[in-house]
């Protein structure tokens, strides 16, 4: 096992090398010049010069890629050129925020739409199944904005408006505990509600496949009940496809939702994130992309461990 | 049952808990602070004085860094008066020298960057100043505001020529800028320039300790040390920022004298009383208009700011007519607001010194120069900016010929431009003589300007009227790091960009087409007419005054005749006051009106 993990993340290397050349020519020799947008609408050319030395880009490509590793590998990444933060400050404020905001959804959202997608299978064809995959279906088709739109209106703005009453604050963040919970409550609520209809689909479709097989007519004919044969054959057996799925959330959950941090104004990453690609500000854009390809690649390999868990038929090879 | 009734009742304390704790954050009191609370439409990037950017940044420096001159809050037309400075300047040597006396025990906050003093904030002194300059001078500090002194004071320049791109000392004296003692700053200017005394009442001119970025390195710029109403005790960038009342703050009185309107709308209630009324300050800073006006009318916010796409929402429509819209009007000739609004807020529509314009490179081969003027002129006629008004700004904006706006010396409302659209008929025999007979032989022109949806609505809208006579443009909409390289580097035909003013003087609308600052100076249509340049130098030593403003005029029809330039509007801001909002008077060159606030009911945390 331990060699199978060591040989996992010893795969992820050449990956994230490959990763970064990319993000490099992306931002460095096809992206915005960022020192124009850096010196403002008075910079002269002496400005821009001295400025583009100041930032190392007057040096060779491949040097200035070195450089570039070097800071991310050794987390010396100075500052921020749109917010002045300290990158790895900006990081580490901002990561709380964003898991807050988008963490308790993917439990609740996962839990709900996995039994909704058992009930759905076990009771296929009924008019349960059909009443769940309409309402997913139309849970589906609401865009996130419109959805983030009506619930900041109708269940944060007008309850103040018409009787005085806030049951959810409309916009704004407060870092601590317990501070923070009433800020979180509606945006989880939210994803929770655009991503429901998704994920049941999804559930239903994999549980159905699965209900499907021969051993439940073999539970049944041993008069296995409903609850053993969904919660202890079928969830098991399903278990696959569903870390997966949770699985390769986990990184966005961390670089957080951009729309709902900037809808809500909660200083998460994704906001961040969001304002330092209107800055042309490449350093933070460099290490956002870094990090979410450095947790998509760790987190697949988690999953893939997970997988070979609670799967022997995964063979560690 | 008795475990789930258990259950039901953690859920329910959980939920009071959640409940009382939202509510905490609007209005209970815990602290017993007076709290004044509003929002911003855009983040602030950056408090230190060295990188201001954009007024959100001159909002949040203001407050937390006191300026030696200010604008006399009430005053219309504008008029400064002494801040940190003892008195008005004396100056001296024909205009050039002005020698400023600093009032005496102003000290800066306390913080751990003191360390002789152990935190203890030590007294503003006139070497502060001269620091400020040095730094910008700087070129290593990168600052963005080198361009408020830059060409001004001679021994300034020469300094940051000696130093450039090497490490900079702080040390060298120079007697064009130096503290003649603890309380008197001397400099001396290369020319007379008038309208330095805007620029010493922006908040990158302050005063700010040595020790303190020496002691924060880069960091300084989150940790404002200053002499200002407020200091700042938490910021979560791009969300908000929390200020409280700087004891230490210099006595500062609210205005006793103000305008007849002033009187009506009880401004001058507070007049004589100590400043600032807020405890604390609590900005809430926004990227989306939704959210922020949801937060205003929630009744979060002390002001607001109508967002364009809540016009038609917050004023009564008379009548609609096409893309015109007829806005019903009291006697006074002001907007009268819908029912949902009219009985909780007040109303202050608050005219900008805009640039809103398109222009063409005057260097381009095509549209530039004397040879590409009957082209210009044809493509000008054939743009109705009445409708683009309409169409885009609800007919709000103010459209005005040539480049002073109104609200500043100079403007001249008879003024017309014999260019203005839209007019086919003259534009196409403009284009035949240019030789260019139906946009036969004319070459597709290029159109640079931003990606917001709505400029590239505008720019359909322009470019659909220039087809009408057989003129071929091409939109390249980017980004604005993208567009700003491209002006700098004189690589669009044409652009369409706006220009927000600087301090209230034409001047600082004149410069754009002063040849000398072409791109990559402010200049970014590279406009270069020597008669113009002639009139600009003159004007720039003169005083404010009829003669000036007669120059002015010259230079603006200059450039009507040119065309090089078309537009103008400036746009108006509306702002919705509370009725419990007390001493709110809008304006945007103004970024300290925290300090002037009262409210009837103040917020409490």
């Amino acid at each position: 096992m331990l060699t199978y993990i060591a040989r996992k993340f010893l795969a992820m290397i050449p990956t994230l090398i490959g990763v970064s050349i990319l993000v490099f020519v992306i931002f460095n020799v096809v992206g915005d010049d960022p020192v124009y947008l850096y010196l403002g609408k008075n910079a002269t050319v002496e400005d821009v010069e001295i400025m583009r030395h100041s930032m190392g880009l007057d040096k060779p490509l491949w040097t200035q890629y070195l450089i570039s590793m070097k800071e991310l590998v050794t987390f010396n990444l100075g500052y921020s050129m749109s917010s002045k933060e300290k990158i790895t400050d900006m990081f580490l404020n901002g990561a709380g925020p964003s898991i807050a905001l988008t963490l308790p959804a993917l439990f609740l959202y996962s839990g709900i739409s996995i039994v909704l997608g058992l009930i759905c299978a076990y009771w296929r064809g009924t008019w349960v199944d059909k009443m769940i995959a309409v309402l997913a279906t139309v849970g589906m088709s609401i865009s996130y904005v419109a959805v983030m739109i009506f619930a900041q209106y109708f269940l944060a703005f007008m309850p103040v408006e018409k009787w005085g009453v806030e049951i959810f604050p409309i916009t704004g963040y407060e870092n601590g505990f317990p501070d923070f919970i009433p800020y979180i409550l509606l945006p989880n609520l939210i994803t929770t509600f655009v991503a429901l209809g998704y994920n049941t689909r999804f559930f239903r479709s994999i549980a159905v496949e699965e209900m499907n097989r021969d051993y439940i007519r073999t539970a049944r004919a041993y008069g296995a009940d409903t609850r053993t044969i969904l919660f202890k054959h079928v969830l098991k057996n399903i278990m696959i496809p569903i870390i997966a799925r949770v699985v390769v959330t986990l990184p966005f959950m961390i670089t957080g939702s951009f729309l709902l941090e900037q809808f809500f104004v909660v200083p998460g990453l994704g906001y961040k994130l969001l304002h330092a690609i209107e800055s042309a500000d490449f350093k933070v854009v460099r290490t956002f992309t870094m990090l979410i390809a450095f947790l998509v690649v760790v987190t697949n390999s988690v999953a893939d461990i997970l997988n070979s868990m609670v799967d022997p038929r995964v063979k560690l090879s | 049952m008795k475990k789930a009734l258990e259950k039901f009742a953690a859920l329910a304390i959980a939920a009071a808990m959640t409940m009382t704790t939202a509510c905490k954050g609007s209005g209970s009191s815990s602290e017993g602070l007076k709290v004044l609370e509003y929002g911003a439409v855009a983040v602030a990037g950056s408090s230190d004085p060295n990188d201001y950017a954009s007024m959100y940044d001159l909002d949040l420096g203001a407050l937390v860094y006191d300026t030696l001159y200010e604008y006399d809050y009430l005053a219309r037309p504008f008029k400064l008066k002494p801040g940190m400075a003892e008195a008005m300047p004396k100056v001296t040597h024909n205009g050039k020298t002005y020698t400023i006396k600093l009032k005496k025990g102003i000290e800066y906050i306390d913080d751990k960057c003191f360390e002789k003093t152990g935190g203890k904030g030590r007294e503003a002194v006139a070497g502060d100043f001269v620091y400020n300059l040095y730094r910008k001078a700087d070129s290593l500090s990168k600052s963005q505001n080198w361009w408020l002194v830059s060409g001004q004071i001679a021994g300034l320049d020469a300094l940051r020529d000696k130093y450039n791109g090497k490490e900079f000392n702080y040390d060298e004296k120079i007697d064009d800028l130096k503290a003649v003692d603890d309380h008197t700053i001397q400099f001396t200017l290369k020319k007379p320039f008038p309208q330095i005394m805007w620029v010493l009442a922006m908040a990158g001119m302050t005063l700010y300790p040595k020790e303190c970025v020496d002691y924060y390195g880069e960091d300084f710029d989150n940790h404002p040390v200053g002499t200002g109403a407020f200091r700042m005790t938490e910021w979560q960038k791009n969300a908000k920022y929390t200020l409280v009342r700087n004891e230490k703050y210099r006595e500062d009185l609210f205005p006793s004298e103000g305008t007849s309107e002033d009187k009506t709308a009880g401004r001058l209630a507070d007049a004589g009383k100590r400043m600032p009324f807020a405890d604390k300050v609590i900005v809430h800073e926004f990227s989306q208009s939704q959210p922020y006006w949801l937060q205003f009318r929630a009744g979060k916010s002390a002001w607001g700011r109508v967002p364009g796409e809540f016009t038609e929402e917050v004023f009564q429509i008379e009548s609609r007519e096409g893309n015109k819209k007829t806005w019903k009007k009291d006697a006074a000739g002001n907007r009268i607001l819908a029912d949902s609004y009219a009985g909780k807020y007040d109303y202050y529509p608050l005219p900008l010194l805009d640039f809103i314009y398109r222009a063409f490179n005057y260097e381009d081969e095509v549209v530039g120069g004397e040879k590409g003027k009957k082209l210009r002129q044809a493509i000008s006629l054939t743009h109705d900016l009445n409708e683009e008004n309409d169409l885009f700004y609800n007919g709000l904006n103010k459209v005005y010929a040539g480049i002073i706006p109104p609200g500043v010396g100079g403007f001249d409302p008879a003024v017309k431009n014999p260019y203005a659209g839209a007019d086919l008929e003259k534009a196409k025999a403009l284009l035949a003589e240019a030789g260019y007979p139906g946009g036969k032989g004319l070459p597709e022109l290029q159109l640079c300007g931003g990606n917001d949806a709505r400029t590239m609505e505008q720019a359909a809208n322009f470019i659909r009227n220039a087809k009408r006579i057989g003129v071929k443009i091409r939109y390249e909409a980017m980004r604005f790091a993208e567009l700003s390289a491209k002006l700098k580097q004189k690589r669009c035909q044409m652009m369409g960009l706006a220009w927000g003013g600087d301090w209230p003087d034409a001047q600082n609308f004149i410069q754009l087409a002063y040849g000398p600052n072409k791109s990559p100076g402010s200049n970014n249509a590279n406009y270069d007419n020597p008669k113009l340049n002639k009139i600009y130098e003159r004007s720039s030593v003169m005083p404010n005054g009829p003669e000036r403003n007669k120059l002015y005029q010259q230079m603006n029809a200059i450039v009507i005749e040119d065309s090089a330039y078309l537009g103008a509007m400036a746009r108006t801001r509306d702002y919705l006051i509370p009725f419990g909002t007390k001493n709110f008077k809008p304006e945007e060159m103004i970024h300290t009106h925290a300090k002037y606030i009262r409210l009837d009911k103040w917020g409490k945390k």
